[in-house]
């Protein structure tokens, strides 16, 4: 992947979808028409991921007018919600233990917290793909990162000991079933237009 | 006038660039005109971002232009003043005018601290 290719799945990612041809398009007409003749296609190529860098804010700023409200709270609901709860059974139950120097998680309590997490997750990613806007791919995205984001910010501050293996797992686990809940959504759209 | 209607020294550059570039007035060389003429290297989100805010408080109006293969074959967005961004021009001016009226410019540049 090129950082041309970086910064077109960036923008793609950050710009509303209303604008998504003005931007993109402008962009790439000052890329092939000034900057990669005057400066070649290295320079080039940095000269627009810079462009997109710095235009991650505002563009973001016009699209929270759009769904990205719907997506910060479906991210909300969806992972650090039950996974702080379920973090904190797990304490509560670690701290009712005595001589417990050598607890793990049993596999029991680590695949009832993927389970659910994974429960949740997906339900959000279907809700986003059903999302009545030109735009839901990029909600899905969007929503995938932000699970991914507030999973490892729940990892980092749980009370209770996180080890490796299991923070990799939810990690996984969050940005997967919610893309997985979004195809789930989309093969049946498919399936009902066939049908019909 | 409501204090939201306003315009920012920002987005009077804006207005002020879509109006010399007439026909030709979209993102890219609403860009390249304020990097020309104000050497002020802004990105392509916060002129977009600018541009959609005029739009919302009706100072200009964007069409769809036709997609061109240097674009990858996307359309350009052209926009242009309203009659209301006509006025908002002309009374931003008017202001600046009666404003620096009676003094003597360029001011004399100070030391930096603001001492003279």
């Amino acid at each position: 992947m090129t950082l041309l290719h970086v910064g077109r799945w960036l923008l793609w990612l950050c710009v509303p979808a209303f604008l998504e041809q003005a931007v993109s398009g402008d962009l790439e007409e000052e890329y092939v028409t000034a900057v990669l003749p005057q400066r070649g296609s290295w320079w080039a190529a940095w000269w627009y991921l810079g462009q997109v860098v710095r235009s991650v804010v505002p563009l973001l700023r016009m699209q929270w007018r759009g769904d990205l409200p719907a997506v910060a709270l479906l991210a909300m609901v969806a992972v650090p919600l039950p996974l702080a709860l379920l973090e904190l059974l797990w304490a509560f139950v670690y701290s009712q233990v005595p001589l417990k120097a050598d607890l793990v998680r049993g596999w029991q309590a680590v695949a009832v917290n993927a389970a659910v997490l994974a429960a949740f997750s997906a339900t959000a990613g279907a809700l986003a793909a059903s999302l009545p806007t030109s735009g839901w791919w990029r909600a899905v995205v969007l929503l995938a990162l932000c699970e991914l984001a507030w999973t490892a910010l729940v990892l980092a501050v749980s009370p209770a000991a996180t080890p490796r293996g299991y923070a990799a797992l939810l990690l996984l686990l969050s940005p997967g079933t919610c893309l997985a809940g979004a195809a789930l959504i989309l093969w049946r759209n498919r399936s009902w237009r066939d049908e019909s | 006038m409501p204090k939201g209607d306003a315009l920012g020294e920002f987005e009077l550059l804006v207005l002020l660039a879509v109006v010399r570039l007439a026909d030709d007035a979209y993102g890219m060389r609403v860009r390249q005109e304020l990097a020309d003429r104000t050497r002020r290297d802004v990105s392509i989100g916060a002129v977009y971002a600018t541009l959609d805010r005029l739009e919302v408080k009706g100072l200009v109006r964007s069409l769809l232009g036709e997609p061109t293969p240097e674009r990858g074959g996307r359309a350009k967005r052209v926009f242009a003043l309203t009659g209301e961004g006509v006025q908002a021009v002309n009374r931003a001016q008017a202001d600046l005018a009666r404003l620096t009226e009676g003094l003597t410019l360029p001011l004399p540049s100070l030391k930096p601290g603001g001492g003279s």
